[in-house]
């Protein structure tokens, strides 16, 4: 069913996108991803949305964790209404991620299937090619040369894997909200080292190809950010209610929380 | 905390850590093969090159003597050279810590008692993953980096190499003085055995992924665009060509007058030898990447399939007769009188034997508890 659904189209996708683009295997890579992302991109913007709106109600948020600190049910029950008066559904970010991630994750197996570096997954591959498209099995093997790569193997000189950390960072930087709670922005912080070094040790071990794929992607990701509205300043109340909030910790560890009271203030200053 | 944006990392690590969990450990890229010589299967079993007795599956001599990849990497094919010598390939790692790129290395070994022959391998940058063909003191062998390479059996050093213009993942056939390689970049060629140069090449309109069956004076060779070709051997020119469903893989199989061949949407096609009529056509449940291969009495024809499981039909209309279901993906697949000899890897059992006849397991190797 995986394969019918989303494998077959992808990687048959691929080949059409080779054929058109004169057997450019980056090209045809670069054209899948934008396909595919733009293809996703309702659901993204969704998904951003619902991250936005969720973090206007934050100083809302922050106020109920104060005053009901020591009662969890209660708190639980008074973000609910919260949620439900403000009319947002606290999980409606995850049905977009959710409905995303097969998709991308159907991407990146169309390109290492239709890369296909070793015999075995060249044979995986007979079995995906649509035979009702004339000449598409006459393009296997795809060119899998490009510039100082085999596309098939992993860069030997670690550029592609630099490129990948390098536009994962910069894409996971600016999707990450401020955050008025110095736990979140913690782990904000730490993510924000450990995705792109992980998607570094995957250009590392796998094809390049798959590098290109992260590149682009990531590419597309910045330009989608500098291309849509961007979210909104964080309430002022926000900061000044974390503020209240996380007092004692402040003394413990002020750099964590400077950023974001100085991002609110300087915006607050803007308005 | 926003939900979504905690929910996003924590998923992308989870696919993270399931992703590298695929990438290691011993990982197969290709298949395993072995032949059968004098009453003794010689077999290229990833960790070692074993020797086995054909009628019991009892290991009789094994290289290296303790299973060492991270010296020799895993090992893949095994060719025989002549009376005394044997071929074995296998894939090294190179590169920094984090490096997977591999590069194929050839060792000869003495038949008897697997000791190595030359004074020190042969190494290509890219990987060898079918079995070569030696012939007149010259051993032929084609490259993933697309390189055909010819080498002195007596030491091993280079002669020729000729450069196709994709990888190379077909057996070679010699014939004579003459030796035809197929390649993925849609060609076969066929090139003077002592040099190298070129006598003419032959252009598919898909890859070309194993070996010609030389018979009838005719060279047989299947194709990814579907086409199942029959060559002059002399010129090359195209006598006949037949459309199947799907790529054509494997080396056909044939004796007499009849061809078989099977296609990978598991097709599988008895044509007349001479013309490219189809006779009957069966069909088997699975991707079959394989050749067929004919029982010495012309009566059976086996028919591996990619899931593991190994078919045996009658020759005369088709008819699955028997099946025997397995694991992993099979290998190679030699007949040596009554008895079918493979090799499977991602398996427990690496190496098995049953009767043509019936598909009746002889015995496994490594031998079940």
């Amino acid at each position: 069913m995986w394969d019918l659904l989303i494998l077959n189209p992808m990687v048959n996708l691929l080949l059409l996108f080779y054929r058109l683009l004169g057997h450019q295997t980056v090209l045809a890579i670069a054209a899948l991803t934008l396909v595919v992302r733009l293809a996703v991109l309702p659901l993204t913007l969704k998904q951003q949305q619902a991250a936005r709106r969720m973090q206007e109600l934050q100083p809302e948020l922050v106020k109920l964790q104060k005053k009901y600190a020591n009662d969890k049910e209660a708190l639980a029950r008074e973000q609910m209404k919260l949620y439900r008066e403000a009319g947002i559904n606290p999980l409606g970010g995850c049905l977009p991620l959710l409905i995303q991630l097969p998709l991308l994750y159907g991407l990146w197996q169309a390109i290492m299937r239709t890369l296909a570096a070793s015999p075995l997954e060249l044979v995986r591959l007979s079995q995906n090619i649509y035979s009702f498209i004339p000449g598409l099995a006459s393009l296997i093997p795809l060119q899998n040369r490009f510039l100082w790569l085999d596309l098939g193997q992993p860069d030997p000189y670690y550029v592609l894997p630099i490129l990948v950390v390098v536009t994962s960072w910069l894409s996971q930087k600016i999707l990450t909200p401020p955050s008025t709670d110095p736990r979140s922005a913690a782990m904000n912080q730490q993510m924000l080292i450990m995705m792109p070094l992980m998607f570094g040790f995957f250009s590392i071990s796998f094809a390049s190809g798959l590098s290109i794929y992260f590149i682009i992607s990531n590419l597309v990701t910045l330009l989608q950010y500098f291309v849509t509205p961007k979210p909104q300043v964080i309430p002022a109340g926000a900061a000044e209610a974390a503020k209240e909030l996380e007092q004692p910790k402040e003394a413990e560890r002020p750099q964590e929380r400077a950023r974001p009271l100085r991002t609110a203030r300087r915006k607050r200053g803007r308005r | 905390m926003n939900k979504p944006f905690r929910i996003y990392p924590a998923a992308l690590a989870l696919l993270a850590v399931l992703l590298a969990g695929c990438a290691s450990g011993v990982h197969a890229t290709t298949w395993t093969t072995l032949l059968l010589h004098d009453g003794t299967l010689y077999v290229a079993d990833l960790e070692q090159i074993r020797a086995l007795d054909a009628e019991t599956g009892q290991e009789v001599w094994a290289f290296p003597a303790t299973p060492d990849l991270r010296q020799y990497g895993p090992f893949y094919t095994v060719t025989r050279l002549n009376d005394e010598l044997l071929m074995v390939t296998s894939h090294e790692s190179t590169g920094g810590i984090f490096s997977t790129r591999s590069r194929g290395v050839l060792r000869a070994l003495s038949l008897n008692g697997g000791q190595l022959a030359w004074p020190q391998p042969f190494i290509a940058d890219g990987e060898f993953v079918a079995p070569g063909a030696a012939g007149d003191g010259i051993f032929v062998i084609g490259n993933s980096n697309g390189n055909i390479y010819g080498l002195r059996i007596e030491d091993g050093t280079l002669v020729w190499q000729y450069a196709a213009r994709s990888r190379v993942w077909a057996t070679p056939l010699v014939l004579s003085d003459t030796v035809y390689v197929a390649s993925l970049d849609h060609h076969l060629y066929a090139l003077d055995l002592q040099t190298g140069a070129l006598r003419w090449q032959f252009r598919a309109s898909g890859a070309m992924a194993d070996r010609p069956l030389f018979l009838n004076n005719t060279l047989y060779i299947g194709s990814f665009d579907h086409n199942l070709y029959a060559l002059r051997p002399a010129d090359g020119t195209e006598v006949w060509r037949f459309t199947g469903a799907n790529w054509f893989w494997g080396t056909p199989a044939g004796s007499g007058d009849r061809l078989y061949a099977a296609d990978v949407n598991g097709n599988v096609y008895a044509l007349d030898a001479a013309t490219g009529q189809e006779i009957w056509r069966s069909r088997v449940p699975g991707t079959i990447r394989l050749g067929p291969a004919l029982s010495p009495d012309g009566k059976r024809l086996l028919v591996a399939s990619e899931n593991g499981a190994l078919f045996g039909l009658d020759t005369a209309d088709g008819f699955i007769l028997w099946q025997q279901a397995g694991q992993g993906h099979l290998g190679a697949m030699v007949i040596g009188g009554e008895r079918v000899y493979v090799t499977r890897i991602n398996a427990p059992q690496r190496v098995q034997a049953f009767y043509v006849e019936n598909g009746r397991p002889i015995w496994s190797y490594p031998p079940q508890q």
